[in-house]
């Protein structure tokens, strides 16, 4: 089954004025469901616009947006329950955060649903336990943590909500390497154990490759690749030719297989870098 | 050897408000050449920015000697307009290009800080254009700053900066929150400054793929100097670099992979095409041996 679904959306920004933009034009996409499925694309190609037409955040210019075969449009009024579904973490969230205390900021979306206060107690603590925060952090102020305990609070905020798709706008953006890698595990581990729909907006090539089952590529307003990692990355030419950086191992399989080696291209990790050449080694040493 | 511009000696730094748990640098010695383009390595906390701001006169040692184009920073032993005119001289670009820019048309923001400064208004016309000539903006001077793009708001900021005409420049994370292809023209213009107006850069980043085109790479790691050296020689610690939290570029880590398995290609590479011709070479030399 289908967690969402765009059929025929397309999104103009300022229409009827000098600024008019088509930010998304006339696209299709189904995004699975249970998987964590990845958004790449160089800024302005539409990836923002698209998550933000999923939650009922922007209403397309044109077309159905469907979460769970529904669309979310057909009750204007009750849009509301779409964006609990929906849990959309933007950009550097740790800006919005606001609270005097950790809890209380983690609280604020589950008290806004209306759930009683059991409820409400119940899904802080686990949703703070989802991202590595600990108890005794609860009654400290979010303003005097580091910026990367700041985003935890506030992905985990969204996460208190349990929404059934949650996106995030570049999670890992500006954190260092172990940071990135910290947050992104902590995400895929949040889909695993709530048995959710996770969608991940990124810049870094390495990390989708990492994280993500499938990966939709966006460029000038419309999908351009749309498939599993070893299919996306098999055409590095591709990708490169719209502006993203592929992974260093993967234009390396393409560089060796250019100059005439017989090895794979769909390569994106080290490790499988390293089975592939200990192969062209072994078998250039037969023949 | 060329004039060591940045000197640090015994260098310690402690925040002094409550929250403040151990220093943050402690005893850092470290020099650092005119003209040379530097990359700093750390992982967050690991003191970094901390340095980037004592070099950039906006902290203070708690102890140690710090020196800045020979001169020790002693803001006791030093006149207020000394201070002003070494701070003048070293420029600083932060992270997020939305909280750099004041002015509501670009080039008037390129002239705020030769205005702040006092430069008679023709030079400051002719500054503002040379530096968004440098950064390769001159097109968007009657743009307003809000229309661009995150990397191009960042080489606006550092017209900004270079419009300041400062002999060192520090880059603190100014590429984290831009694109693959914002990084790159931000990285473009940095290269510039340095190799044609011999500016002396500090870059701090998390991206391994900009610290391999610096001439020498520094890792910071619990306040002091943990590695330093040529890119190269920095990487091929890929071991250390991991146990500290830090990348190392997919090319170095997969040589280094297949040379432990007894496929010894080369432990050095740091790009792509380097890889690439010491594969080629070594499936070369094989076959040969195999005739």
């Amino acid at each position: 089954m289908n967690a969402a679904e765009l059929r025929g959306v397309s999104y103009v920004y300022s229409k009827n004025t000098p600024f008019c933009k088509v930010a998304v034009n006339n696209i299709d996409i189904a995004f699975e469901e249970k998987i964590v499925t990845g958004i790449i694309g160089h800024t302005g190609s539409g990836k923002s616009t698209v998550s933000q037409m999923l939650n009922g955040l922007l209403k397309p210019s044109e077309g159905v947006v469907l979460v769970e075969d529904k669309d979310i449009w057909s009750e204007p009024k009750k849009i509301r329950n779409v964006r609990f579904a929906v849990g959309l973490v933007f950009q550097y969230p740790e800006y919005q955060l606001f609270e005097e205390t950790v809890y209380k900021d983690i609280a604020y979306g589950p008290k806004n649903m209306g759930l009683s206060e059991s409820e409400i107690d119940e899904r802080v603590r686990m949703a703070a336990s989802l991202v590595g925060i600990t108890e005794d952090m609860f009654d400290k102020s979010p303003f005097d943590l580091s910026g990367g305990w700041k985003r935890r609070v506030a992905i985990a905020g969204v996460m208190a909500m349990r929404p059934k798709i949650l996106i995030l706008d570049e999670p890992a953006a500006g954190l260092d390497p172990r940071g990135r890698d910290e947050i992104l595990s902590r995400i895929v581990e949040y889909r695993r154990s709530t048995d959710s729909t996770v969608i991940m907006i990124s810049h870094s090539m390495e990390d989708m490759a990492v994280y993500c089952e499938k990966i939709l590529v966006m460029s000038d307003s419309k999908p351009f690749m749309y498939g599993t990692p070893a299919e996306v990355f098999s055409k590095s030419a591709e990708l490169e030719s719209v502006g993203l950086a592929v992974p260093q191992v993967t234009k390396l399989m393409t560089e060796l297989k250019a100059r005439g080696y017989h090895v794979r291209t769909d390569i994106y990790t080290v490790a499988q870098a390293k089975a592939e050449i200990a192969r062209l080694v072994k078998e250039g040493a037969v023949c | 050897m060329a004039e060591i511009i940045i000197k640090a000696e015994d260098l310690c730094f402690q925040y002094e408000d409550e929250r403040a748990e151990a220093p943050v640098l402690e005893h850092l010695n470290l020099e650092i050449e005119k003209g040379s383009f530097v990359a700093v390595l750390g992982h967050n906390g690991s003191g970094k920015s901390t340095l980037a701001k004592l070099v950039n006169m906006i902290l203070t040692p708690t102890s140690g000697k710090l020196f800045l184009f020979g001169k020790e920073i002693d803001e006791e032993n030093m006149t207020e307009e000394e201070y002003f005119a070494l701070r003048q001289r070293i420029g600083m670009v932060f992270q997020n290009p939305d909280n750099q820019l004041v002015a509501t048309i670009v080039e008037e923001d390129v002239a705020f800080g030769p205005e702040n400064i006092g430069v008679p208004s023709k030079e400051i016309r002719a500054r503002v254009d040379d530096a968004l000539e440098i950064v390769g903006m001159s097109a968007f001077a009657k743009h307003s700053p809000h229309q661009l793009s995150g990397g191009q708001k960042q080489r606006v900021a550092i017209a900004g900066i270079i419009a300041l005409r400062p002999e060192i420049i520090i880059f603190d994370e100014s590429t984290a929150m831009l694109d693959p292809r914002g990084r790159n023209d931000v990285l473009a213009t940095i290269e510039k400054l340095n190799r044609d107006f011999g500016t002396t850069i500090l870059h701090i980043t998390h991206y391994m793929e900009e610290a391999i085109r610096a001439d020498r790479v520094i890792v910071i790691d619990e306040g002091r100097v943990h590695l330093d050296g040529t890119p190269r020689e920095v990487f091929s610690s890929v071991d250390t670099l991991k146990k500290i939290g830090l990348d190392v570029p997919q090319v170095t880590e997969l040589m280094l992979a297949l040379d432990r398995d007894g496929i010894k290609i080369a432990k050095d590479t740091l790009t792509v095409s380097e890889s690439a011709d010491a594969i080629e070479a070594y499936m070369k030399k094989q076959s040969l041996e195999k005739k």
